[in-house]
This record gives structure tokens, sequence and C-alpha cells, in this order.
């Protein structure tokens, strides 16, 4: 998908400026052809069309997903979906039956109204906070020591053998099945739950980086040991850049990982305490719920929906900046 | 090994080897599998990449044309039978024998420039003349305004035209060139091969050219080694007699091209038809493709 932005980007920069809107492929062949044939006559070869790139590639995109007929059709779909919502929950008051099943939900009014007053409390946003916190930690701490790791059983025979079973026995453990033993294990409640988190990204992480760094193109290996590549020169050179896409793909599925567990170890843990609206997003749900403040709970949810978001998009960048091949703009 | 450094008639710094180098595959035998199961893939195999030559290997697809050039390489070691450059033995991967792969092997981390420089880097031999000499390189096969993408952004004969650059910059003694333009589209194939030729006349490096294609062959070797069926060996040698520098459709329409043409497929013909028998798709292609170019002709 990210290997069709430039051409793209190229595409409308040509038709923009009246050049017949030509194939990014054809063009740069074009060039190769004039490359061949005018060394042997020895002339220059042509400079290539300025690439649009960087954020104003990026604004360009944005105004398009926002303006263009697809961001239209998604704006709508959007306001389709919160006005029918709206409808269903609130037919009983307007017109008498209620829905069944949807009906006894809190309607788009409510959830707003509740969240107006939950934004104004420092519960909400201490919950935000701490499940931020738990989920970055324990996330950071999975890639720092599963990285590592991976990387050590891809790489020496020795060690995946000596490694492996215990890893692959530990691994269909579901996270939460740790947290009796966390807390047993861990100081305060707020490592406890930090280290199932921990656990949840872990095993994603090093499974990712050792199926990476076992499928590396053999030739890169061979053509690196041709040319003189020592051992370190080998693994910094061409064993981690060529597993890096392979690390992102395991950091963005252990991200979406990481907030599943939060909220389960939140539920089970009590939260750590904070207040009524503290103690995590999950906590909120679940104390929202038992209190039966369903509004609040819709609210909770929608909140964990946004922290997930905003999560991954964090660490889309950041295996963008360390992979500006993938970007190629 | 020395390299004399003069100007080409477009101006550019042209590295000419001196003193090239021999490199000769004595009785080489090499054995894949284990025990009972081993099947030989080469066998008993001895040619001479004659210095400063340029020696086309020619043979069926699938006869151990790749497996030699690990050979020649030092990826794979002989089961029987020796490598030698200049005469001595040689057993591991160096920068003196460089091998461009099937399918392009460009680093896709690292910009034109940087997969260049990468020789250079891992030997931590870079400094500034191999630096001059990577922007040189890049000017010369005409990606001096790609020297920043990343290979992906390339087309396929700008991929292939960087990694001759990538191999050039180590000075090889030897190199070897493994189907080197299979994949591209015809027009693409026509301008890499004359590309290669100039390139090759310049250098007067001592190269292996591993083809399945006859026109190509006799387009850019001195010699052609015409490989037999699984497990390969030498079946045939002819010399290309032709001038150089050469023109490609002068070749094309040369009496004496056609000529040892007739002669390489003659011997093809034949060790196609032997691996026909033996139930070969690509033989089988290969005799269809050979009949019906017979009958164009008579
Ligand atoms: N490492 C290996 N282990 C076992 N068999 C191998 C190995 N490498 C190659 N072979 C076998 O050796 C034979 C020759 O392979 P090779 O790749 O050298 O042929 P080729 O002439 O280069 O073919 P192509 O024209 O398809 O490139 C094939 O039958 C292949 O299956
Ligand atoms: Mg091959």
């Amino acid at each position: 998908m990210e290997m069709e932005t430039r051409p793209e980007g190229q595409a409308t920069e040509a038709t923009e400026q009246g050049v017949p809107g030509t194939d990014q492929r054809e063009v740069a062949r074009t060039d190769g052809y004039q490359g061949a044939r005018e060394a042997r006559v020895g002339q220059s070869v042509q400079a290539p069309m300025a690439p649009v790139t960087g954020w104003a590639l990026r604004r360009r995109k944005l105004r398009k997903a926002l303006t263009g007929p697809a961001g239209r059709r998604g704006a709508l779909g959007v306001v389709a979906f919160i006005a029918l919502w709206q409808v269903v929950t609130k037919l009983d008051e307007w017109v008498g039956p209620q829905v069944p099943l949807v009906g006894a939900l809190p309607a788009p009014s409510d959830v707003v109204l509740r969240l107006f007053e939950l934004v104004a409390t420092g519960g909400f946003w201490s919950s935000w906070y701490l499940s931020f916190g738990r989920v970055m930690w324990g996330f950071a701490f999975a890639m720092l020591v599963g990285i590592p790791f991976g990387l050590l059983m891809a790489t020496s025979a020795t060690a995946k053998r000596l490694l492996f079973p215990p890893f692959e026995v530990l691994r269909p453990i579901p996270p939460l099945a740790w947290v009796p033993l966390a807390i047993l294990f861990w100081p305060t409640q707020e490592l406890s739950i930090t280290f199932v988190t921990f656990l949840g990204a872990f095993f994603t992480v090093v499974m990712n980086t050792v199926g990476g760094g076992e499928q590396i193109d053999r030739r890169y290996i061979l053509a690196a040991r041709s040319m003189g590549a020592n051992k370190w020169r080998m693994f910094r050179r061409v064993v981690l850049p060529a597993t890096l896409p392979s690390i992102a793909t395991g950091a963005v599925v252990g991200m979406g990982i990481t907030w599943e567990v939060v909220v389960a170890a939140e539920l089970i843990s009590g939260g750590g305490g904070g207040g009524s609206a503290g103690g995590g997003l999950g906590f909120l749900v679940w104390n929202s719920y038992q209190g039966g403040d369903i509004a609040a709970v819709v609210v909770g949810m929608i909140s964990l929906g946004i922290a997930g978001y905003i999560s991954s998009i964090l660490v889309r960048m950041a295996s963008n900046l360390t992979m500006p091949w993938k970007r190629l703009a | 090994m020395s390299t004399q450094v003069d100007r080409g008639t477009d101006g550019a710094r042209i590295a000419r080897v001196t003193d090239p180098s021999s490199l000769e595959l004595r009785g080489v035998t090499k054995l894949f599998g284990e025990g009972p199961l081993a099947t030989p893939v080469v066998q008993d195999c001895s040619f001479t990449l004659e210095s400063g030559k340029l020696t086309a290997m020619i043979g069926p697809s699938g006869c151990g044309k790749s497996t030699i050039a690990f050979l020649v390489a030092g990826f794979e070691r002989p089961t029987r039978g020796e490598v030698l450059l200049d005469g001595q033995a040689v057993s591991q991967p160096s920068h003196e024998r460089l091998l461009i792969f099937q399918e392009t092997a460009l680093m896709p981390w690292l910009t034109t420039y940087e997969n260049v420089m990468f020789g250079p880097k891992m030997r931590r031999a870079a400094n500034k003349d191999t630096k001059r000499r990577a922007e040189e390189l890049l000017e010369r096969v005409g990606l001096r305004e790609f020297r920043d993408k990343y290979p992906l952004q390339l087309s396929g004969g700008m991929q292939r035209r960087a990694e001759l650059a990538r191999a050039l910059i180590n000075d090889p003694k030897v190199m070897v060139l493994d189907e080197p333009f299979r994949g591209l589209d015809a027009m693409t194939r026509v301008l890499m091969q004359e590309y290669y030729s100039a390139l090759f006349e310049e250098g007067g490096r001592t190269s292996l050219f591993i083809t399945t294609d006859i026109d190509e062959a006799i387009f850019l070797a001195d010699r052609l080694l015409i490989m037999t069926n699984l497990p390969a060996r030498v079946r045939e040698v002819i010399d290309v007699d032709l001038p150089r520098p050469r023109d490609k459709e002068e070749v094309l329409v040369s009496e004496r091209a056609n000529e040892i043409k007739e002669q390489a497929f003659d011997v093809l013909h034949e060790e196609a038809l032997k691996s026909f028998a033996g139930g070969n798709k690509a033989a089988a292609d290969f005799v269809e493709a050979y009949t019906r170019r017979q009958e164009t002709t008579d």
C-alpha cells in the first residue's frame, strides 16, 4: 500500500502541470533508456521531475481524503450511523414502543452530555493517563526485550534450540492467566498490570522478529559476504534492516494486543484506585457498568477506541521514521 | 591487480584493467544431497575463463549453471576438483570474484549511492577515492540523477545497472553474471546488452556471462561454453571471432555471427533432444522452437 504513494503523487503532479498523465514506471524507464543511449554518445541524462515529498504530499493527501468523494461518503456514513443510533434509542421517549435489544442503550446525545461531564473531572483524564502509561511502558519493554531476544534466536541456531522450546510453551498462555501470579510477584499493582501488558506484546514481537530474521533473502547475505562483511557489519547493515519490516508488523499487532490486555488487567485488578472515573479506561468502563451509568460505559469504550487508534498511528509513524525506503517519498 | 585510468570518448573516467586475471575450473564435481541420495549437478567440469575475455555460458534451463556461478563465487565448495584464480585455489567468497544474481539483489533499504558504496563500507575501505569512484560509476551507468532513490523506485533496467556499478567499485578480478537480463522486457534487454558490452570493452575485466539466449551470448562473448544437460559439463567451446567494438545491428546481419549461431544451435539441439527423451519440459519447448525456426529458414 505504501508503495503506491509516490507514483500516485507524481502522476497528479504531472497532470497538474499539463503533462499528459503518464504512468510513473513509464517515465522512469524512458529515463533509463536515455541513460543507456546517451552515456554512449556523451550527453548527460535529463533530470527527472521533482517529486512531491514530505508534508506537501501529506497535506495534499489529507485535503483529498477530507474533501474528495471518498471523504464525503465516509462522513455521510458516520453521520447516518449516529442518527440511526439516536432514533433507535430515543424511540420509546418520542413515540412509545421500545426497540428490542438496542433500545436499552444510551442515546448519542446522552453519551455526549455524559462526556462533557466527565471531561470536567480529573478522574477521567487520570484514567487516560494511567492506561496510556501502562500500555506504553509494557509495549516499550516488550520491544526492548523482545527484539534482541528474537534477533538472537534468528541468528544463532544454538540459541534457538535452547530458548525456543520454553518460549513456545509459555506463548499460548493467555496474558490474563498471568494476572494472579503477576500480582503476587510484583510489589505494586501498577507493576503487575504493566507486566501483563508487556506479556501481551512480547510474544508477538518475538515471533515476528524471529520470522523476519529467518526469512532474509539469502542473496543479501551472500552479496555482503563476498564484499567482505564481518559478523558485526553483517548484522548491523544487513540482518537488522532486512528484519525491520517484520519487527514493525510485530509492533503494530503487539500494540493492539496491549490495549486488549490492559483493559482486562484493569478489570481484574480493580484499577489500582483513583476514584470513580479514575483507575484506567478499562476500570472506568467496568466501574460505570457496576454503578449503572451506561452512558459513561460508552464514553469509556469510545475513549479506548480513540486511544488505540492514536497509539497505532504513533507506532506507524515510528516505523516510517526507521524505514525511509518504505515511504518512498 | 592494477587499473589504469583514462578518459573515454564521452569524457568519463574509465578504469581499464591492465593485467586481467584468469580463472579455471579443474575437474569440478558438485553433488547435492547426502549419501545414496546425493546427485551430481556438476560433473567433472573443466574450463578456463581467459584473462580479459568475456566468456558466455549457455545451456538449457536447470542444467546447473547457477551452481557453477556459486562455485566460482565461493558460495559453494566443489565436492571434487578445484576452482583456481590465477593458479591459486579458492574456497571462500571474496570481492575478487563477484556474482551478479539472477534477480536483483540490491539492498532495498539503501539508496542507489549507498548500494554502490556497500562493498567499500563492508571492508572499511570507504574513503575520498572510493566515494569519487562511486559518483563516477553512477554517472557512467546513467544513474546520477537517481543516486538518492531507493531500488524500488528504479525500473528493472536501472536496477541492473546499479548492480553493475555496485560490483565494479570493488574492482573484482572476475565478474560472474548469472542471467542478469532475465525478466527484463525485450527492449530494455537489448539496451542493457549494448550497455554491458560497452562497459566490458572499456574495462577489459575477465567475465563469465551466463545466459539461455544464444543471440545475447554471441553478441557479447569472446568465447561460448555450451553446456550439457544435468549434470553440467562443457559440451563444446566456440570462439566468437567477431571484431570489437560490436554493434548490435551489425552483429545481427553478420555472416560469421550466423555461422556461429548455426554451430551452437546444432550442439544445443542435440543436448535438448537428449533431455527431451528424458522428459524435460524446457527441452521440449526448445525442440519445438528449434523445429519452427528450421522451417522458416529453409
Ligand atoms: N542447494 C541445492 N540443493 C539441492 N539441489 C540443488 C541445490 N541448488 C540447485 N540444485 C539443483 O541443481 C539443479 C541445477 O540448478 P541450477 O540452479 O544450478 O540450474 P540453472 O542452470 O541455473 O537453472 P536456471 O536456468 O533455471 O537458472 C536443479 O535441478 C536444482 O534443483
Ligand atoms: Mg540459474
